[in-house]
């Protein structure tokens, strides 16, 4: 009930809000908090106002971009099967706060680096890191919980797929790719269920091993194409 | 959301029938050539077709089995992700001596570890099976085709790799019988003569 009222301080339309409850029920797999603040994140993306000229990339793929591209993806499942890892896991307004100044904190890279390989890189070196973190199990404390979203956040930002550098399409892309994290972090993180079994833990390690080594593979390759 | 109840009972059966396909799809000469070809079916292709690399990944989750728990899942977790570190130095031209006696070291000491029914130390076992996946990751790597589509080549790669330890795993679960087990020794036997026959050139 607190969340609830939390959230109603956002100023969300009461019929809204229950339209949102609703629809986040029946999806039984977003957390009401979470759909709304991802579904909120969308908004401004799409209000955002449009320019004359035609967009190459769209409003759903750069949501998408966190599942769409190697370099995202790899540290997000590790980061899902790290939270996946804490009994009783649900995303909490921190791991939101952390993803959102990760995703801040990528665009530096994003901007600075001048090539996209290097800024691939690092996000493929992050989802090393977040992968080997998973793979070695175990409860992990909110520290590293929150760092490795904060991780994922950058590595998504370092990757951000934007038509422009100018400051409205970095907002409309950060504002799509943190709902989009959102949606993809609260599904991969709850879908197993509840109460895992012995052998889902066990496949979740080797899930995450195997990310680190498509990751460390890729991160080679990138080293190969830059020499 | 999912049903709760016990399903897995049969997949041994699968991972079996799993291993027969992998070890028939297995092609003895073909290892180490420089395929140009690219993608996820190339990725998926490369483990699989050199014997001395399907051996000694059999043998990794054969060996696992025998060991018990948390070997049997800790060996597969720790090979991909070592052998990648050794791809990773293969692909980038750093050079390691002696790569392909110690793929061949690998399938003697495996195979040697499991008909021996040797019980070492969980960080004895990981510290041998780490070492020779460095080896096993560098040949890969150094034979890497020039892949138009990376992230598929290693997605197949890496997942191969994995199945070929589940197919030991599903093998190593024959153990469980007396008439099992012996086989499995004897499976294990095969594998070190296999490797004796890659380090004196027979194959």
């Amino acid at each position: 009930m607190l969340q609830t009222r939390e959230w109603r301080a956002v100023a969300i339309p009461s019929k809204v809000n229950a339209l949102l409850q609703v629809a986040a029920a029946r999806t039984r797999l977003v957390g009401i908090r979470f759909f709304r603040a991802s579904c909120l994140a969308t908004g401004i993306a799409i209000s955002v106002p449009t320019r004359a000229q035609a967009h190459i990339v769209g409003i759903a793929e750069q949501v998408l971009q966190p599942v769409t591209s190697a370099p995202a993806l790899l540290p997000l499942i590790g980061t899902a099967i790290l939270l996946r890892q804490s009994p009783g896991f649900s995303l909490t307004r921190r791991l939101a706060l952390a993803l959102a100044l990760g995703l801040v904190v990528g665009l530096i890279p994003r901007l600075m680096l001048p090539a996209a390989t290097a800024n691939e890189l690092l996000a493929l070196v992050l989802g090393v890191v977040i992968g080997a973190i998973a793979a070695t199990g175990g409860r992990t404390p909110e520290l590293i919980r929150l760092g490795a979203v904060g991780t994922l956040g950058v590595a998504l930002g370092a990757n951000l797929l934007s038509e422009t550098k100018e400051t409205l399409d970095l907002v409309t892309s950060l504002c799509s790719a943190f709902a989009g994290t959102l949606i993809a972090l609260e599904i991969a993180a709850t879908l197993p269920g509840p109460h895992p079994r012995a052998w889902q833990t066990i496949g979740e390690r080797i899930a995450a091993a195997w990310t680190v080594a498509i990751a460390t593979m890729l991160v080679a390759l990138a080293i190969r194409r830059l020499m | 959301m999912f049903d709760q109840t016990n399903h897995e009972s049969p997949s041994a059966l699968r991972l079996a029938f799993l291993l027969a396909v992998t070890l028939v799809c297995a092609e003895p000469a073909h290892a180490h050539t420089a395929e140009t070809s690219s993608g996820l079916l190339s990725g998926l292709s490369h483990p699989i077709t050199g014997w001395d690399h399907v051996l000694a990944m059999v043998a990794v989750g054969l060996w696992g089995t025998f060991l018990g728990k948390p070997a049997i899942w800790m060996l597969p977790v720790l090979f991909p992700m070592v052998m990648a570190v050794g791809g990773a130095i293969g692909v980038v031209g750093l050079p390691l001596p002696g790569v392909e006696t110690a793929i061949a070291l690998s399938s003697i000491v495996l195979g040697a570890c499991i008909a021996l029914a040797l019980r070492l130390p969980l960080r004895a076992a990981l510290a041998i099976v780490g070492l020779f996946a460095i080896f096993h990751g560098h040949a890969h790597g150094t034979e890497l085709p020039a892949s138009a589509n990376p992230v598929a080549y290693a997605v197949g790669f890496v997942f191969a790799t994995g199945l070929l330890h589940l197919s030991g795993i599903a093998l190593g679960a024959l153990a469980q019988w007396p008439a099992g087990r012996f086989a499995v020794r004897v499976t294990g036997t095969a594998i070190s003569l296999g490797g004796i026959a890659f380090l004196v050139g027979l194959t």
